[in-house]
């Protein structure tokens, strides 16, 4: 029987203990979590210039930080007592982040925006997504297992190597984060396929087919001359370049640049995205001229003849 | 007779001076129709303070009268009208320029005279602000700028950057009438009043201009003008290009003779401004 003095002077009041409190906390960043979660779906999800990509981002961290000071808060004191009322909100709020995580995942542009604003995450997940590209090979077991031993496989002898890619190789596949919000496979040749020119010839014009989205993007320009373009354009943009990882150009916006440069009128186009793909790239300045980069870009394909092939091209 | 009103302005202010004429149709043979003709000139440094610049443009606008006049075939004799802009033309030429030593004025005069009566009479006239002298001011003013609009029209225009820039203009090679450094003070006062008119935070750096000039072999000249004190562009292009001939590197105004021709210079100008990050 506790000591009670007097019910009016606070000594019969129960005081919640730390496992009360710990609970409380972890609901509250539960709920913390899950509403931030919710704002940067709908922030992304938001079309046209009111998206706020900063806001994504502290989000995204904000989200990430409650979840890593949960983990702390219970590294610091495990819960003992747990009560039924804790169970239910705490199982209700999982349904509602695991619905989150769902929509995260399933939508690219989501998915995009959120790995976007975190360079940390995309970072890790790269670093994740390169190491079997890596050390994948020909003598890597089809299920995609790496061996143990890398150094070993040089004294193997080589297997014959085929036109056609195995499909081993074509079943493991990087994905690359492009600014256009959306993740698509990227295939690397298999060691076997640069070993032989006609399996080299026939893996490139696979990656441009995948690439250049087939015949209806390329605005009919042939393989060989989509090549030359984007070796042309690779010169000048280095790495961001025609169908490069995180490359926006494409046959429409070379088109457009084109045009630029031999000072036809714009008209609307200066609304359409080509343009802002464009201004983006620091090739076109805000005014509509070309941009140093932009020059160097004309110069090269104009001395490679590119220029009239891209001016026959209707877009 | 007919008659024949020339005027010549500009010329005091700068290097540039600018005539117009206009002949009026015979009023005998009840000729209502009437010629205008303007043109320019760029005086070289040592000609253009003082009257001699007006003697030029008066020179100049005589010769043209008298060329259009062998060429139309007309025998006839013109009573020419010279609005004089200032009293001291006015003076020397109503003397003809007795009493003055300089070989210079008086060689001008001289050529004023002899081509005064090949044509006609050459009658001086104070300037009255009358609607014929207005109406030949304005004409040859617009005929000028209207050909320096077209130059640049037709001419390459690129930027270096979407903030404090420079621009680049690589103007034709058939325009060398008007002097680079006019084309490019011209182009920094039409950019700078868009950027003004558009509200820009960022401001104009100054503007390059390149001509490719064929004298046997081709050079082309790039105008370096920047009165925010910009020289350093000029001197990365000294060491960027490889077929530098020679030049005048200042801060304001620089001046660049390069064997290049104007596409390898623009793309030279492309590397050097992105190494600048302008």
């Amino acid at each position: 029987m506790r000591d009670v003095d007097s019910p009016w002077n606070g000594s019969g009041m129960a005081w919640p203990d730390a496992d009360q409190v710990v609970q409380a906390l972890l609901l509250a960043m539960m709920i913390a979590a899950a509403g931030m979660l919710l704002v940067g779906i709908v922030e992304t999800l938001r079309a046209g210039k009111w998206r706020s990509p900063r806001r994504v981002g502290l989000v995204a961290r904000l989200t990430l930080l409650v979840i890593l000071a949960s983990g702390i808060i219970l590294a610091v004191h495990p819960l003992r007592s747990i009560s039924h009322v804790f169970i239910g909100t705490a199982t209700y709020l999982s349904l509602i982040l695991m619905l989150e995580f769902i929509v995260i995942l399933a939508s690219d542009r989501v998915r995009a925006a959120f790995l976007n604003e975190v360079p940390l995450m995309s970072k890790i997940l790269k670093l994740f997504e390169g190491r079997p590209a890596a050390n994948h090979t020909a003598w890597s077991n089809p299920m995609g297992v790496v061996h143990a031993h890398a150094r070993l496989k040089t004294s193997f002898p080589k297997p014959e190597s085929s036109p056609v890619a195995s499909p081993s190789a074509q079943a493991i596949r990087a994905t690359e984060i492009h600014a256009t919000n959306s993740i698509r496979s990227n295939p690397r040749p298999s060691t076997a396929a640069t070993h032989n020119p006609a399996a080299i010839s026939l893996s490139q014009r696979r990656s441009f087919r995948r690439s250049s989205g087939g015949e209806s993007a390329s605005y009919g320009l042939g393989y060989r001359e989509i090549c030359e373009l984007r070796r042309a354009i690779g010169q000048v943009l280095g790495s961001r370049g025609l169908g490069a990882l995180g490359s926006e150009l494409d046959i429409k916006s070379l088109c457009l640049l084109v045009k630029i440069d031999a000072r036809e009128g714009l008209g609307r186009l200066r609304m359409s995205s080509e343009f802002e793909k464009l201004r983006r790239l620091k090739l076109v300045s805000d005014r509509g001229r070309l941009m140093p980069r932009g020059v160097r870009l004309m110069k090269t394909l104009k001395r490679k003849g590119l220029i009239e092939k891209l001016r026959e091209v209707s877009i | 007779m007919r008659r024949a009103k020339v005027r010549v302005g500009g010329g005091c202010r700068g290097r540039l001076v600018y005539w117009a004429y206009r002949i009026e149709g015979d009023i005998w043979s009840d000729e209502v129709s009437r010629l205008r003709s303007s043109g320019f000139r760029f005086l070289p440094r040592k000609d253009k303070l003082g009257v001699m610049s007006y003697f030029l443009g008066l020179k100049s606008a005589l010769y043209d009268m008298l060329d259009d006049m062998r060429r139309r075939g007309i025998r006839e004799q013109y009573l020419v009208k010279f609005y004089c802009v200032s009293e001291k033309v006015r003076e020397i030429l109503s003397r003809w320029g007795c009493g003055l030593r300089d070989p210079l004025i008086i060689g001008a005069v001289n050529t004023i005279r002899h081509l005064a009566d090949a044509i006609g009479i050459l009658k001086f006239t104070r300037p009255k602000n009358s609607r014929v002298e207005e109406e030949l001011r304005i004409y040859a003013a617009s005929q000028f700028y209207s050909r320096v609009n077209e130059i640049l029209k037709h001419s390459r225009l690129w930027d270096s950057s979407n903030e404090d820039r420079y621009i680049v203009c690589s103007v034709p090679a058939d325009s060398d009438e008007i002097p680079l450094e006019f084309l490019a003070n011209f182009l920094y006062k039409r950019e700078e009043r868009v950027l003004k008119r558009s509200g820009g935070r960022h401001e104009l750096r100054g503007v390059i201009v390149v001509r490719e000039c064929g004298s046997g072999q081709s050079l082309t000249r790039i105008f370096l003008y920047s009165p925010k004190r910009g020289g350093s562009i000029a001197r990365l292009f000294k060491q960027f290009d490889r077929r530098y001939l020679s030049g005048r590197l200042a801060s304001k105004k620089s001046l660049c003779v390069t064997r290049s021709s104007s596409e390898e210079v623009e793309e030279i100008l492309a590397e050097v401004l992105e190494s600048c990050g302008m």
